[in-house]
């Protein structure tokens, strides 16, 4: 373990291998029985599960708490839990559900205080952290956000409102950069090596948009955090490749992509602006459903793609799942450490590959009415997912019988199987009547709107 | 000791016309009332004005809100430093009272003061539907010591029923007396001081970002059918709707709540800086915006403009 590693890469020093920081939210309550509900309330329990993560992983950085709810949870969101994921929110405080109606930027005494809802447990939980192995790990204090978050207050409006209500949805994002900047502030003093400021959405929006509405938010944070004397990083999910440059030109010291962006074209951006880059091991179909062999072999096959010794850090594409097997994230941790050792071992290692024989694909040519087919990671966990889910499950409530809908989430063998004979491309897609409509981006309400509409009209269904 | 009590409640649930009995309990005492209004107007307390009572106004937002609790802690310890008696602090109707109990016994903030409870007034007809929508109604009945069920001489049976059903699932606990105009023909004292409730701290602590207020300002001069016209465009859309407006007929009070609108001849003195602006608030699933500024567009003559 060495916090001295990934600090001096986050400096982007030359150092001796790349750090490994293993992204272990609620997996780390697994690690010791404790169903996600337990470990995101009780500190006791997230202490004792974090510690088994630095004593089993080896971890040279370790994020102490990652649960993008917990300031969506501080400003009234309803939040749905499970016992294998983190919460998901389901209420949204600023939603109208009427297009005309502007949304509305709270008052600043509103941001959370360190008393506000589960803010007291993180922060305990980050002091004993520090106090345990903040000497030898680097740890890391996990904010949401600005985008994410304010999709959390306002719901899937958050996305039309960047067309019809730019000054207001400027101000909705400006004030979630406020909370996040307090949110580090809270983190840093409690002890946080680096703040991460997640933001999954990233990927959901246009070049174009990120420019406009998030750079500025996106630097004061980060210049923010550099005065109060920690280092940042800018996580994201799905394929969030158009907008690596604009999160560089933001100023973070790191930013962490996973499987949906090629690492190396990322890292020859990222090194372009002196940023150091994360990722991006496969969280499904590798930590997930792979074994031990495949998880090795993915991490030396990552790190020998890549110049590792120059801002690059090994690590999961984002949270990993709560049940990965624990062999499995020990094999990437042997093969982060031991590189060598572990390229020995697998070089003849072949994966198996993915048997698609059990796949029937519907009849698409014959179908009787439109089939809106959605492949998400998991729509429970994944926040971009999630979105996009609700996009179909309103054209469903609006269409009724007229169509038919599905979900396939990847966490299943069976639908990692669909995806490959599918041929989809990434996480989260939509497919009408077996063809690609939208990867990524989620569609406004108007636009599956209209494209089911012509598809019902041309099957005359 | 200066004695404290806390009147919450939602938006036209009647705390102000039950603080003008409430206050005669008090005869002889030296009293004291705090009026928050959640809009920057202060409506109610120009309502209350007329009691005679010493009165303080925080408006812009609610005392238990870090935006205006230095005002109220201000407000407080120049009340126990002229040695009042009682402080009656009628809550803003959006206000989140959660840890009121705990933030008062503050003795480094708060010295002097000892908390008598809280008195929740409940609106008989439009609780279940405010219960479904507003967080903080639910915050603030969660709060207090007595339920005061008002308007109840509006009320079916059915309706009445289902409010105090309500009222029993969150609060099985809390002594519900019913009444109407605010009247008070029961002990309220004894009752409070014999329940006092723990108010909850242990709930974590959130925001409520679903309220929303906008300001409509008119013109001098407005005919009151017009006035009417305006406010029904967007009234349904709202919780309350106050203020004051000169119009041809003279000076106006608008107090509507719900779809319930009153416009009514006022002869009390109204400071010029609150005449002819209307207080909006409306909240979660509600559009006042957009009917707000199609009031604005469609008279546009009487309108002078409207803002957040």
């Amino acid at each position: 373990m060495s916090k001295d590693l990934l600090l001096r890469t986050l400096k982007h020093e030359e150092v001796e291998r790349a750090p490994w920081v293993p992204f272990c939210g609620v997996h780390a309550g697994h690690l010791k029985g404790y169903p996600a509900t337990k470990f995101l309330t009780d500190p006791d329990a997230a202490v004792e599960s974090l510690l088994e993560v630095n004593k089993l992983y080896r971890p040279d950085g370790q994020p102490v708490i990652f649960d993008l709810q917990i300031e969506a949870e501080c400003f009234g969101c309803d939040l749905a839990w499970a016992d294998d994921n983190p919460p998901s929110v389901t209420s949204h405080p600023l939603e109208t559900e009427d297009d005309e109606e502007p949304p509305e930027t709270p008052c600043d005494c509103k941001i959370p205080t360190k008393e506000s809802g589960r803010i007291p447990y993180v922060l305990e939980v980050m002091r004993r952290m520090k106090k345990e192995v903040g000497d030898t790990t680097a740890l890391y204090g996990l904010i949401c956000g600005p985008f994410t978050l304010a999709s959390h207050l306002r719901g899937n409006e958050v996305f039309t409102d960047m067309y019809d209500f730019e000054d207001e949805i400027s101000d909705l994002f400006a004030f979630c950069a406020r909370t996040a900047m307090k949110m580090a502030d809270y983190y840093i003093e409690a002890g946080m090596d680096v703040i991460a400021l997640v933001d999954p959405l990233i990927s959901q929006i246009s070049a174009d948009d990120f420019e406009k509405y998030m750079i500025k938010p996106y630097t004061d944070i980060f210049n923010h955090i550099r005065e109060k004397g920690a280092f940042s990083s800018f996580f994201v999910c799905g394929d969030a490749s158009r907008n690596v440059e604009g999160m560089c030109k933001t100023g973070p010291d790191s930013i962490s992509v996973d499987e949906n962006v090629d690492i190396v074209k990322a890292k020859e951006i990222t090194d372009r602006y002196n940023v150091a880059i994360g990722g991006n091991i496969p969280l499904t179909t590798v930590m997930r459903l792979g074994n031990q062999q495949d998880n090795m072999k993915c991490v030396v096959d990552i790190l020998d793609s890549v110049d590792s010794k120059h801002n690059f850090i090994i690590a999961p594409g984002c949270d990993m799942p709560y049940d990965v097997p624990i062999e499995n994230c020990i094999g990437c941790a042997q093969a982060a450490i031991e590189t060598d050792n572990v390229r020995e071992m697998v070089k003849n290692y072949q994966a198996a590959e993915v048997d698609t024989s059990g796949v029937v694909l519907p009849d698409y040519e014959h179908l009787k009415k439109p089939l809106l087919e959605v492949f998400t990671l998991d729509s429970s966990q994944c926040a971009a997912c999630g979105y996009m889910m609700n996009a179909a499950n309103w054209a469903k409530a609006q269409f009724g019988d007229k169509i038919d809908m599905v979900e396939y989430k990847y966490i299943y063998k069976e639908n990692v199987a669909r995806c490959v004979k599918m041929g989809v491309p990434n996480l989260p897609s939509m497919y009408l009547n077996g063809e690609l409509k939208w990867k990524s981006i989620i569609p406004s309400n108007e636009e599956l709107k209209s494209t089911i509409e012509e598809a019902i009209e041309k099957m005359g269904a | 000791m200066t004695k404290l009590y806390l009147v919450t409640g939602f938006l036209g649930a009647g705390k102000s016309t039950f603080i003008k009995n409430f206050i005669r309990l008090f005869a002889g005492q030296k009293t004291q009332l705090i009026i928050n209004d959640f809009g920057r107007e202060g409506v109610d307390g120009t309502l209350l004005a007329e009691l005679g009572a010493e009165l303080d106004e925080i408006a812009g937002g609610s005392v238990f809100c870090s935006c205006r609790i230095d005002e109220f802690e201000r407000a407080l310890q120049r009340f126990v430093k002229e040695d009042s008696d009682v402080v009656i602090v009628e809550a803003s109707g959006l206000s989140n009272p959660t840890g009121v109990r705990k933030l008062l016994a503050q003795t480094d903030r708060f010295p002097g003061i000892s908390y008598e409870g809280a008195i929740c007034l409940v609106d008989a007809i439009r609780f279940p539907k405010i219960y479904a929508t507003a967080q903080n109604a639910v915050k603030q009945l969660a709060s207090s010591d007595i339920a005061l069920i008002n308007k109840v001489d509006k009320a079916t049976p059915a309706q009445l029923a289902a409010t105090r059903d309500i009222i029993v699932g969150q609060r099985p606990d809390i002594p519900i007396v019913e009444t109407s105009f605010g009247a008070i023909d029961f002990d309220v004292l004894d009752v409070l001081a014999k329940h006092q409730h723990d108010d909850g701290m242990e709930a974590p602590m959130t925001a409520d970002l679903t309220s929303r207020v906008l300001y409509l300002q008119l013109a001098d001069g407005v005919p009151r059918a017009t006035l009417e016209h305006i406010i029904e465009t967007f009234l349904d859309q709202t919780y309350r709707v106050k203020g004051f407006v000169n119009t041809v007929e003279g000076v106006m009070i608008v107090n509507c709540v719900g779809t319930y609108s009153s416009i009514e001849p006022f002869s009390g003195a109204v400071d010029a800086d609150k005449l002819n602006t209307l207080v909006i608030l409306s909240g979660k699933g509600m559009s006042a915006y957009k009917y707000v500024k199609h009031a604005a567009e469609t008279y546009h003559d009487e309108v002078v403009g409207f803002s957040r």
